[in-house]
């Protein structure tokens, strides 16, 4: 049986580090009875400001904030649009002393026009930081590459250009959406998946801006951070009825290849779809491409056009990875939003079942980018999904049992990020386990979910411990 | 009056930033705001420092350029905010 011990001589027991001599983590049972300790979810850092060298940055764009975890600084890298043009960078370490994160000076990514729908990873084979944006003078697509360094200072590589824009095409890069690029983290290759104005398509209504959902395949040089790239390929493919489809990338460290989701759906309307990408000699290659099939459920809508779900086109978490029973959650959009389950073998996609899980939490939709974001926490094996009901940003806690059955931790008593409706806009946060190789966390057992207050144009986060 | 960062080869501006901010321009990167942003690519070889200038009504980089006057690419501009209009991003205010 357990005994819930919740202190020791007066101290929470979280905050016992060890007991004659023996960390607390490590001890399973006293007096030959099981030990269980239950922590209840917390914040380890509650919502605040992202910082650059001890001042709040307050000159968000109105884009995305994303972030990811450097494995091997254990520091933590944050992006944003800033309000005079281009986009800045800021790296941060936690600091357990006040249980905040230290950030250092803001690191200029680009320094003018837009910084759309900018994505992030970290690669942990040539120990670098990805960014890709849309921008330049005619929404062109580039990525940067770069080397942190211990200080939190960043080394850029030059800037590549992905896609050019609409000088060339007559056609604008879109579709790249916070969760546009992922890094294969046994050889380092990323893959960037967006909409390419080279693969319009037919018949659609806003024929610039409409679009199949691309990718290519990005290699780093590591001895200067140059980039090449390979060719672009199509990898899911849309219809006129619905122009700006949407496409999100994950590594799936279990098969080492790439996943994606879309709405593309190649005959009519939106759809919730995955697939399989692999690296095809340098280019990537879609297999598997397999429809969920919930009637009514989609990603962001027809035309994005949604106004309830969980995520919706500008909010970047739109799935995540559980890796306690690898399985893909993906969130919809719908009149009653859910999260789904899928799982890779390698060989195949599977959904685990239409009926999927009502979720909760807010799921208050605005084409200005208000919505939530789905993420798992490794530590404790559980998904946070979070967003607006138009008065505050609450959060849920579920666990997935596999075979499309889902526990919900507190759907009666959802916890409150900010009380602001629109106090966490646009949230891309990293999806891999906040702790390096040799075991060290960043920040306990918390995760990271960075945002905007959308109000402010402020970049905002926390850290969240969902407990056991 | 306001202080400029703009590249040498094009004059587009890169930063309006005021007076008083200490601008750091150096041969390897530049830093402003007593230190608190850095970018790499503003280098001595590349930009420059211009001084006494009247800040444009809505400055955004990208889309301006300053000789000895302010130029506005109003085109350059629009075409964005169409883009913008059509896909619901936010639109870019600038205007001289």
């Amino acid at each position: 049986m357990g005994n819930e011990i919740a202190e020791v001589n007066g101290v929470a027991f979280g905050s016992v580090a060890k007991v004659n001599g023996v960390e607390t983590a490590s001890i399973t049972h006293i007096n030959g009875m099981d030990l269980v300790v239950s922590v209840d979810p917390s914040f380890t850092t509650a919502y605040t400001d992202v910082e650059f060298s001890g001042s709040a940055i307050d000159d968000d764009r109105s884009g995305e904030v994303v972030s990811c975890y450097d494995a091997d600084n254990n520091f933590v890298y944050v992006q944003y649009s800033d309000s005079g043009g281009g986009g800045t960078a800021v790296v941060g370490a936690f600091n357990s002393g006040n249980s905040d994160i230290d950030f250092g000076a803001k690191q200029a990514i680009e320094g003018s026009n837009a910084f759309s729908g900018n994505s992030c990873d970290y690669d942990t084979v040539n120990n670098r930081v990805w960014s890709c944006w849309i921008g330049g003078g005619d929404n062109t697509l580039y990525a940067r590459c770069g080397t942190i360094a211990s200080d939190k200072s960043i080394s850029w590589g030059t800037r590549k250009t992905i896609q050019d824009g609409y000088s060339t095409h007559s056609a604008y890069n879109q579709g790249l959406l916070g969760m546009g690029i992922a890094v294969d983290q046994t050889d380092g290759k990323a893959l960037l998946v967006w909409n390419n104005p080279e693969d319009s398509i037919s018949g659609s209504s806003n024929a610039a801006s409409s679009h199949h959902p691309n990718g290519v395949i990005l290699t780093v040089d590591d001895s200067d951070n140059s980039i090449t790239q390979g060719s672009t390929v199509r990898i899911f493919t849309g219809n006129s009825g619905n122009n700006f489809p949407m496409v999100k990338v994950m590594y799936d460290p279990d098969n080492e290849e790439w996943v994606c989701i879309s709405d593309a759906n190649s005959s009519s309307g939106a759809s919730i779809q995955a697939a399989r990408i692999t690296n095809n000699s340098g280019n990537p290659l879609a297999v598997d491409d397999t429809a969920l099939g919930a009637s009514g459920h989609s990603l962001q809508g027809v035309e994005h056009n949604a106004t309830v779900g969980v995520t919706g086109r500008y909010a970047a978490n739109t799935f995540c990875y559980d890796t306690n029973n690898n399985a893909f959650i993906v969130g919809s959009a719908a009149s009653s939003p859910k999260l789904f389950a899928f799982a890779n073998d390698g060989s195949n996609i599977t959904w685990a079942g239409t009926t999927g899980q009502a979720v909760s939490c807010g799921t208050v939709l605005s084409q200005n980018g208000k919505g939530g974001g789905v993420q798992f926490n490794h530590h404790r094996n559980k998904i946070m999904v979070w967003g607006s009901d138009n008065s505050d940003i609450t959060m849920e806690l579920l666990t997935y049992g596999g075979s499309d059955s889902w526990t919900s931790l507190n759907s009666g008593s959802l916890i409150e990020i900010i009380d602001d409706a629109t106090g966490f806009f646009k949230s891309g946060s990293p999806m891999v386990k906040l702790q390096k190789a040799d075991g060290t966390d960043f920040a306990g057992s918390a995760s990271l979910l960075t945002g905007l207050k959308y109000s402010g144009t402020d970049a905002k986060y926390c850290l969240f411990d969902p407990g056991t | 009056m306001a202080k400029i960062i703009k590249q040498k080869s094009d004059n587009l501006v890169i930063r309006v930033l005021a007076d008083d901010n200490v601008v750091n321009l150096t041969s390897t990167g530049c830093s402003w705001d007593n230190g608190g942003i850095y970018s790499q690519d503003i280098k001595t070889s590349t930009h420059e420092i211009v001084t006494g200038v009247t800040a444009p009504t809505k400055f955004f980089s990208g889309y301006f350029t300053y000789d000895t006057d302010w130029s506005l690419d109003t085109d350059a501009l629009n075409s964005y905010n169409t883009m913008a209009d059509t896909v619901k991003l936010p639109r870019i205010e600038a205007e001289l």
